[in-house]
């Protein structure tokens, strides 16, 4: 290699940490520094697990929407005394799931994880792939996940370090209780729709069973009652993963009956989320499965959970008061 | 898999020049060439590749066959009388002719079957069928990614073979590099045979230059996409897809941003394109020349989409101007007409076909069909009241170099694009004519058009800077060849500054939606 190739390759190197660095400046800049909406953090309601006392949650699920609009971890407080907390965001993905995970972490041992599986069946690996060093990207430089935060920036962004300590009331639930039927009943079921796993899909899902492993968590696949997506042939395939996992395998949709799901009742848009009704048929279900399955202790009782016990009151107290607004997360 | 996104830039692009740049000068053109056809089972369907390598096939072939019928004449001609010669000559031509034509038929034919047979079945139903009740259920096709580009490419190439410009390619690789380029194939430029495919296939060592200027040409690229074109859509979409609610100034304003969308989207397109091919130190041909500088339609259609424009010139004007039915006309109306138009009239026949051809190549529809014919009848008019103008310029003592008159001449010109990107904008024709009504009617009022004011800013300022480039260019400074020669502090500043200025305003992640490019879907 000649004198003027070292030269060229030695200045790439330089202006590389250049951009790294002014990556990582602008990075602690637009980061929001509490985990609230107001400060700018994406999706509040599935970080509110930050503001949760520290080692006290004994289940983290994660998803996508489907989630947080059918599992209600305060209703399986009420019900089966397990802490709990939905970390759900519209449209997650694998990859994104696998980042919020080594998130809860951070804070949290939880016993179970539960993983919503229907965002697992993707379009291409090509997209996929993109998506996962979109997210690699974030995590290392979250200045491309909050550049957009330039529009809000104040002084306090330029000196103060990150606080997340808020909490959200409904611990990533979100409160629906408008009624848009669907009437295919279960027909839906025998859809026709791509069932296969993409491969990237794959290595994350390896990836965020083994990292939930290695934490001393146990994994628990889960599906909630969706119309609009799932299909049998999507069951079976999340089943064989279940079986080469050797993990559990939760389908609400092989379950409707067992839960007297009412599609003409239970969801708010016609077939693809569910309302509240359907949401407490659900929890109600997954609370007594979860005592059977994993033995869960009841904290109730416990003095170091009282504040699980107000947040609940103060959850359907203010519900009185908001019953009428969609999307409720308790704030 | 579009040029902006991160598995493009960072995985695809960044192997793919490692991989050329660690080969073999002799093989690099084998890193190109799987790295285009990957790319385009990666984002297209695995199966759409047969397409490419049809027409591939086809046209090399085709190629080869009408070397074989020269060489053939050539190879007697030498022995046969005048006669003889002239007779053989016209058999080897009717031959060549045929051969040309079947190959166009099997790449024509295909691209029209697969572009186009929808619309003509439901021009067939409004037309026709629906008087007798019946109507023929549409097709359900997949169009293959390119193929409106790379067709037209193939068909370049097999017409200059015909026509004698140049010699067939024996080597197949080199034809199949030129058609799947990846950096091309979804946009163009459409490139010509004897400007790139030698390029695409003798290999290039590492260039320090060329690739710095690869880089920054990619970044100036994506300014213009992601930080303007993709704001100016927010806005764009929300006044077009609800037109009824607005009127006067905010109607003229979506106008104008979509003008702006476009022309950034699609030039900065063609620069991440371009920069890609220079990382590789191969050199493609520019497809816009500073637009808005023009001062009629004609020159802004030397100056926009200027692959397409020469495309349609030497493969569509002149094949229907020296076509011997055309020449024939032109000689019946040069005899019996009147002298003035009988000059112009065989231009504006064969233009005609140019503009056909040029709306339909946008969109099987109607509506691009009309926005051809807006050009055209404006060039008409531009033409056959040439002397009228004259005499009105004349009158009022008014200079072509006169400043105020070019001025003119320039906003005039923006003035008949931005009506032209409203038809070519609007969901249908009616609703680019209630638009266009409209902007002379209702207040000057701005309401909320779908963008918040910092973002309006943003495009603003990106317009600005984008001008003062073009400004630059248009004066022929080359802004790169000098920023290269600043202190390494100033220039170095500048192109971080660049950078900080796409990844912290670009409209993308949450709270925007990804915008696919405009041209992509043609």
């Amino acid at each position: 290699m000649n004198k003027q190739n070292m030269k060229n390759i030695l200045k790439m190197m330089i202006f590389l940490c250049l951009v790294i660095t002014l990556l990582h400046l602008s990075s602690r800049i637009v980061e929001p520094k509490q985990n609230t909406k107001e400060s700018g953090i994406k999706y509040e309601n599935a970080r509110g697990f930050y503001g949760e006392r520290q080692n006290s949650l004994d289940i983290i699920a994660i998803g996508n929407s489907d989630l947080y609009n059918a599992m209600n971890p305060l209703q399986l407080w009420h019900e089966q005394g397990i802490p709990s907390y939905v970390c759900a965001e519209p449209s997650q993905k694998i990859v994104e799931a696998y980042s919020l995970l080594k998130q809860t972490y951070l804070n949290q041992t939880p016993q179970l994880i539960i993983l919503e599986v229907d965002e697992l069946f993707t379009k291409s690996d090509v997209d996929d792939l993109d998506i996962s060093i979109s997210e690699t990207l974030k995590e290392i430089f979250p200045v491309f996940d909050y550049h957009n935060r330039w529009k809000n920036i104040q002084k306090d962004d330029f000196i103060k370090e990150k606080v997340y300590n808020q909490k959200i009331l409904t611990k990533g639930y979100k409160y629906y209780n408008n009624v848009q039927s669907y009437k295919g009943g279960k027909s839906y079921l025998k859809n026709k729709k791509k069932s296969s796993l993409t491969y990237t899909t794959q290595y994350y899902l390896n990836e965020f069973i083994k990292y939930a492993k290695n934490n001393g968590s146990q994994v628990l696949l889960m599906c909630c009652p969706t119309a609009n997506t799932w299909t049998m042939d999507k069951h079976h395939t999340i089943q064989k993963i279940a079986d080469q996992y050797q993990l559990q395998f939760l389908d609400f949709n092989m379950l409707l009956d067992d839960i007297d799901f009412d599609w003409t009742h239970d969801t708010r848009d016609g077939g693809n989320h569910l309302n509240d009704f359907g949401a407490q048929k659900v929890t109600h279900y997954l609370g007594n499965y979860l005592k059977l399955q994993y033995h869960f202790q009841d904290y109730r009782t416990h003095q170091d959970y009282q504040n699980w016990n107000q947040d609940y009151l103060e959850y359907h107290q203010k519900l009185k008061y908001y019953k009428g607004k969609n999307g409720f997360i308790g704030k | 898999m579009a040029y902006t996104t991160y598995i493009y830039l960072l995985l695809f692009l960044g192997s793919t020049f490692l991989l050329y740049t660690v080969f073999p000068k002799k093989y690099k053109w084998i890193v190109l060439l799987s790295a285009s056809y990957l790319y385009y089972i990666l984002a297209s369907r695995v199966w759409m590749i047969i397409f490419i390598l049809l027409t591939t096939i086809s046209i090399y072939i085709g190629a080869i066959w009408l070397d074989k019928i020269n060489d053939i004449f050539v190879s007697v001609k030498k022995s046969l009388d005048r006669q003889q010669r002239k007779e053989l000559k016209e058999k080897i031509l009717w031959q060549k002719k045929c051969v040309v034509v079947f190959i166009l038929f099997i790449n024509l034919g295909l691209l029209i079957f697969l572009k186009y047979s929808n619309f003509l079945i439901s021009l067939l139903n409004i037309s026709i069928l629906e008087q007798f009740q019946i109507s023929i259920p549409l097709i359900k096709l997949f169009l293959p990614l390119g193929i409106s580009f790379y067709t037209l490419q193939a068909i370049s190439y097999i017409v200059d073979v015909y026509r004698g410009k140049y010699h067939a390619d024996e080597c197949l690789s080199r034809v199949a590099l030129y058609l799947a380029f990846f950096p091309t194939i979804v946009e163009g430029p459409i490139t010509r045979y004897n400007e790139v495919a030698y390029q695409l296939y003798e290999g290039h060592s590492f260039d320090y230059k060329n690739f710095t200027f690869g880089l920054q040409l990619i970044l100036w690229g994506m300014f213009k996409k992601i930080v303007i074109a993709d704001r100016a859509n927010m806005l764009v979409n929300y006044v077009f897809d609800d037109y009824l609610k607005f009127s006067g100034l905010s109607v003229v304003i979506a106008i104008i941003f979509y003008t702006i969308q476009l022309y950034t989207e699609f030039s900065g397109c063609m620069d991440i394109v371009r920069g890609s091919a220079q990382l590789f130190s191969i050199r493609l041909p520019d497809n816009f020349r500073q637009p808005f500088f023009a001062k009629s339609i004609n020159e802004f259609w030397q100056r926009w989409h200027i692959t397409l424009g020469s495309w349609l010139r030497d493969y569509v004007f002149y094949s229907v101007s020296l076509s011997a039915p055309f020449k024939r006309w032109s000689q019946f109306v040069k005899k019996h007409g009147n002298e003035y138009v009988s000059k112009l009239l065989p231009a504006s026949t064969a233009l005609f076909f140019v503009w056909i051809c040029n709306g339909l190549w946008h969109g099987a529809s109607i509506k691009y069909v009309m926005y051809g014919m807006y050009y055209y009848l404006l060039m008409m008019l531009g033409m056959y009241l040439e002397p009228v103008f004259m005499k009105i310029k004349n009158a009022f003592h008014i200079q072509n170099q006169n400043k105020f008159f070019q001025i003119f001449s320039i906003i005039r010109t923006i003035l008949i694009v931005n009506i032209g990107m409203l038809i070519f904008r609007a969901d249908t024709l009616s609703s680019a004519w209630h638009m266009l009504v409209s902007c002379f009617q209702g207040t000057m009022d701005i309401p909320y058009m779908g963008l918040a004011l910092k973002d309006m800013m943003i495009v603003i300022m990106g317009v600005i800077i984008v001008y003062i480039m073009s400004l630059l260019k248009e004066k022929n400074i080359s802004v790169r060849e000098h920023i290269a020669k600043w202190h390494i502090v100033p220039r170095w500043t500048f192109y971080l500054t660049g950078l900080m200025i796409v990844v912290i305003f670009g409209a993308y992640g949450r709270g925007y939606d990804i915008v696919s490019f405009i041209y992509a879907q043609f």
